[in-house]
């Protein structure tokens, strides 16, 4: 006998009035999902439960909602309800705006956090796949990718594994479908990865035993995203035949589109995979992931691995460090690092802040309101309401507000997801898509409930206790509000969250600045980039060439509206790094390495190849000497130019132009330095420009580079001719990335962006929200107070005293609300550290800055209703009683 | 027809006619096999609450008798004689305005 669905059953027994009478209908259906089981089999059996139970507790739900909402009618108080908010327009449009604007935000992160943190790995029972590494303890090297060899002693040998395979970082191939030659990414992988990660294919098989033999026929899986996009989805995919490097290759499957290669790195997107081949990349390293046998823990492998990779001590790539142990960790670990988990806790942190904010202001409006209508409810009281019908109506009211307020929200946030998303950097939207989807929806309904129980229950539990509502005879306008203290700690409170929201955003903002004022030495605005590669249509990779390097830039350089052209190997701003062997004559290996890095883990002199133009198409500045000329790409020329910052290191007086540039492993490799350059941030934008070499490119020549055209004008608008001309007038070339340096630019800061985004508008809707939450109440407070300004007018108090007095009085939660901010907002400065550029997270300026803007709304949001309690006419406001 | 409906009706006659098991599950089963139509098990609960609103029915709790229950207690369903009355009155007067009627198809 089978259970049924636990959680279709315990819906049922949520739904069912309590007691054991109603019990006895989970036994009818128990009793009938056993004859169902036995009948049509378990998986239709537990589908006709799951249908049954949410059928009867849909109907048991929605009878002791009705009950609760008083009789058979529910609809009947809402329209009543609705028809009480539509004579108080401002006051539902403020409540609706507040709550829309703090759902709106929270679904938007929940989107964002949903994709990059909150969804489990899309593999099966992803808790039982771990990330094993091979270690380098003498250089502190804890997670070093493992070689075949390695790999293969390691699967052969643990028991404590399941499945061991890996996979390499893409490499980019040329596809050629029937003579359309485009640029492809491929990781090349070990047998048995997706049986591994749980992962069947979609269509076709999976890559097995025999695709991995040496010399048998080429074949790989594609993404579902290169299916579409390459061969448009048909459906007869699996078994045609392509060309991958000029090998034909046979396309065996499609993997399925929630896939994604286990690597939080951008180099695991990749378009496909292929079994991978010694004789192509001998020596290549891979990055492991095992599935635990039952009963094994990573500790068991970590134990079992380590004194095996020890005792082999192999290659590790690294001169004079071999591999000396190995380490596995759980999977979700390895792929989720620290800082991510810091930004999305913030991330939560501070839309659960706003959502509060909203909740408050919505609360302080209930409460104002509710003075409002004591004279109402009163009556209701009198003509027979309970307690519990009065506090329900009030309910039903948040309610409705709340289904409004969510309504909005969830535009919102398909709004702002359509903004955010293409912001979010790749490496965090690897292993899902971010966009509103259903589990973004049923999170903006939890909000809205949310919303009804923090700013609904107070207001419409205290409002309606005995004693707060006045005698009939009374009018409202008698009532000192009684709930002012109340309203006081809830100004408090919301500008307390307001002013920790403001802070961290004006620190991220502050921090953007900065980094975009930097002079990073380009001149970027009219520079477009584009990656230009010799096709390889064969198994023999191309050569590199001269010839190519300049057929590109002659085509390049004759587009309309480009001035000049150049080319790079490899390409700025992409944190790549080469390292130069090169040091100057005269000088000790000490000298040059000493303060030559910058930045994480940049620790040595960059060495780049440019092209005659390559500066000039760049903006970068010749400071001394010379740029390179077409004759130094002769053989025998060897010339060479150095960087200001390494230029500033030679003793004063000393012109570096002229000295020489000796390789020490080979003593005839001798260069003339002949210009100095301007320093360029080339790593990204938040590292300081290293130490840097280039020499002339045209001297080797290239298989693929980074072309630079500088433009007169808009530097996109020539994108289309430039990619054209490439094509028609520069033979059979492949071209990749197009952009404009300041969107590569812009992108190797895209984190810094994302935050500075996200936090500066949760900063700006806090502050909104607030000041709208502080003129709200000064108003309610003022309209109930007209008896009592009178009696102050016409007892010879002037408008400006008045004006003050209720200034003043508006702004003592204000003043209290920033202090306590102000110091949350300190304690919490160390977690912001990590996501700031350039700014402590104490900054001065900051804190003063948000203080001053804080007062200053607070300030004019308390002042406009003041005056107008100024201008009371005491006559009419006495007459009135 | 005396504050009971037709499928309250049929209800009640289901009941009476399993006195040996006056369950709610062998009702349904019998509601859907002699009425020749499905019966959605909200009806059902719906109309056993209404009749017992009326104190047309009581129900007693038993412990379940059959394991497939998985320990769940079971109601076992009496017609109280306000109940016989209504289905006995319903019967009566069902009688009365058929007699005489001539069907058309009959004719």
């Amino acid at each position: 006998m089978t259970d049924p669905p636990r959680v279709a059953e315990s819906l049922l027994r949520l739904a069912l009035p309590p007691g054991p009478d109603w019990e006895s209908i989970l036994g009818d259906l128990r009793e009938d999902f056993d004859r169902q089981t036995r009948l049509r089999g378990g998986r239709r059996a537990r589908r006709w439960y799951r249908r049954q139970a949410t059928r009867l507790a849909l109907e048991y739900g929605r009878r002791r909602v009705t009950r609760w909402l008083g009789g058979r009618r529910p609809m009947k108080s809402v329209a009543l309800v609705v028809r009480g908010l539509r004579r108080a327009p401002v006051f539902a449009a403020t409540a609706v705006t507040a709550l829309g604007l703090g759902i709106g935000a929270a679904t938007t992160v929940f989107s964002v956090a949903d994709g990059t943190i909150f969804r489990p790995l899309p593999y099966a029972s992803p808790d039982r796949l771990l990330a094993v590494h091979s270690t380098i303890r003498a250089r502190n090297m804890l997670s070093w990718d493992v070689p075949l060899a390695e790999y293969e002693a390691w699967r052969d040998a643990s028991r404590h594994l399941d499945g061991l395979a890996g996979f390499a970082f893409a490499t980019t191939y040329t596809l050629d479908v029937a003579g359309d030659l485009a640029e492809w990414r491929a990781v090349s992988v070990t047998p048995g990865l997706l049986s591994t990660l749980g992962v069947p294919p979609a269509l076709g098989r999976d890559l097995g035993a025999a695709d991995f033999e040496p010399g048998a026929p080429r074949t790989m899986l594609i993404r579902d995203e290169a299916w579409r996009r390459v061969f448009h989805a048909d459906a007869n995919i699996v078994g045609r035949v392509v060309r991958l490097n000029g090998t034909p290759t046979t396309i065996v499957g499609v993997l399925p589109a929630s896939f994604a290669v286990p690597t939080s790195s951008t180099w695991g997107v990749a378009d496909a995979l292929v079994p991978y081949d010694a004789a192509d990349s001998p020596g290549r390293r891979f990055r492991l992931v095992g599935r635990l046998a039952d009963g094994s823990t990573a500790a068991d492998v970590a134990a079992e691995l380590d004194p095996l990779a020890a005792s082999r001590s192999s290659d590790s790539g690294l001169r004079d460090t071999p591999i000396d142990g190995a380490s596995a960790a759980p999977l979700s670990i390895a792929l989720g690092g620290g800082s991510r988990r810091t930004l999305m806790l913030l991330l939560v942190g501070a839309v659960g802040a706003l959502l509060l904010i909203g909740c408050a202001n919505v609360a302080n409006l209930l409460f104002a309101r509710s003075t409002d209508r004591a004279g109402e409810l009163a009556l209701r009281s009198a003509l027979g309401a309970g307690r519990s019908a009065l506090v329900r109506l009030l309910l039903i009211e948040i309610g409705v507000l709340a289904a409004a307020g969510g309504l909005v929200g969830v535009g919102l946030a398909y709004g702002a997801v359509g903004v955010v998303a293409p912001l979010v950097p790749a490496e965090l939207s690897l292993l899902k898509p971010i966009a509103v989807d259903v589990r973004a929806l049923l999170f903006a309904l939890a909000a809205s409930a949310a919303a009804v129980v923090l700013s609904g229950v107070l207001p419409a539990v205290r409002t309606t206790r005995a004693g707060a509502l006045p005698a009939l005879q009374q009018s409202s306008s008698r009532l000192t509000s009684a709930h002012s203290r109340t309203r006081q700690a809830i100004v408090g409170l919301e500008v307390a969250l307001a002013v920790v929201l403001l802070v961290g955003g004006t620190l991220m903002t502050n921090g953007m600045i900065r980094l975009l004022r930097l002079d990073h030495g380009y001149s970027a605005g009219q520079v477009l980039a584009m990656r230009v590669a010799l096709p390889r249509t064969s198994v023999e990779p191309p050569r590199p060439s001269t010839e190519f390097v300049g057929r590109v830039l002659t085509a390049g350089a004759h587009v309309p509206g480009v001035i000049s052209a150049g080319a790079m190997l490899g390409s700025p701003l992409e944190q790549t790094m080469y390292g130069g062997s090169y040091q100057v004559d005269g000088f000790s290996a000490e000298w040059m390495r000493e303060g030559a890095g910058t930045g994480a883990g940049v620790c040595c002199t960059q060495s780049h190849r440019v092209s005659v133009g390559a500066f000039d198409a760049l903006g970068v500045r010749v400071l001394r000497g010379r740029a390179f000329t077409e004759s130094d790409a002769t053989a025998g020329a060897r010339v060479a130019i150095i960087n200001d910052r390494l230029a500033r290191k030679f003793p004063p007086g000393l012109d570096p132009v002229g000295h020489h540039l000796v390789n020490p492993r080979d003593p005839a490799d001798r260069r003339l330095i002949v210009g100095v350059v301007s320093d360029t941030r080339d790593l990204s934008l938040e590292y300081e420009a290293p130490q840097a070499i280039y020499l002339p490119l045209e001297e080797r020549g290239a298989v693929a580079m980074t072309v630079f055209l500088r433009t007169t004008g808009d530097a996109r608008a020539v994108a289309g001719a430039a990619e054209r001309a490439m094509r028609d007038q520069a033979g059979p070339v492949v071209i990749s990335t197009v952009a404009t340096l300041r969107e590569m630019m812009l992108g190797s800061v895209s984190r810094y962006r994302l935050n500075t985004l996200l936090f500066g508008s949760f900063a700006a809707i806090g502050l909104l929200l607030s000041a709208v939450g502080i003129a709200g109440g000064v108003a309610y407070g003022v309209a109930h107070r007209t008896r009592e300004i009178g009696v102050r007018l016409a007892l010879g108090a002037g408008p400006g005293s008045v004006r003050r007095l209720v200034t003043r009085e508006a702004l003592v939660p204000v003043v209290i609300g920033l202090i306590v901010g102000l110091a949350g907002a300190f304690g919490l400065s160390r977690y912001v550290e990590s996501l700031l550029f350039g700014v402590t997270p104490t900054d001065a300026t900051s804190y003063a800055v948000v203080s001053v803007v804080l007062a200053t709304v607070a300030f004019l949001a308390a002042h406009l209703p003041a005056r107008r309690a100024a201008r009371i006419d005491p006559l009419l406001a006495l007459r009135a009683e | 027809m005396l504050g009971i409906g037709e499928f309250e009706l049929l209800v009640l006659l289901s009941i009476l006619r399993n006195l040996d098991h006056p369950y709610a599950n062998r009702v349904r089963e019998e509601l859907e096999t002699l009425g020749e139509r499905a019966v959605t098990r909200g009806a059902l609960y719906r109309s056993l609450d209404r009749l017992r609103e009326k104190a047309y029915i009581t129900w007693e709790l038993e412990p379940s008798a059959v394991p497939e229950r998985g320990g769940h207690p079971m109601r076992r369903l009496t017609v109280t004689p306000q109940g016989q009355a209504a289905v006995r009155a319903s019967g009566r007067m069902l009688l009365r305005f058929m007699d005489g009627v001539v069907t058309p198809a009959k004719r």
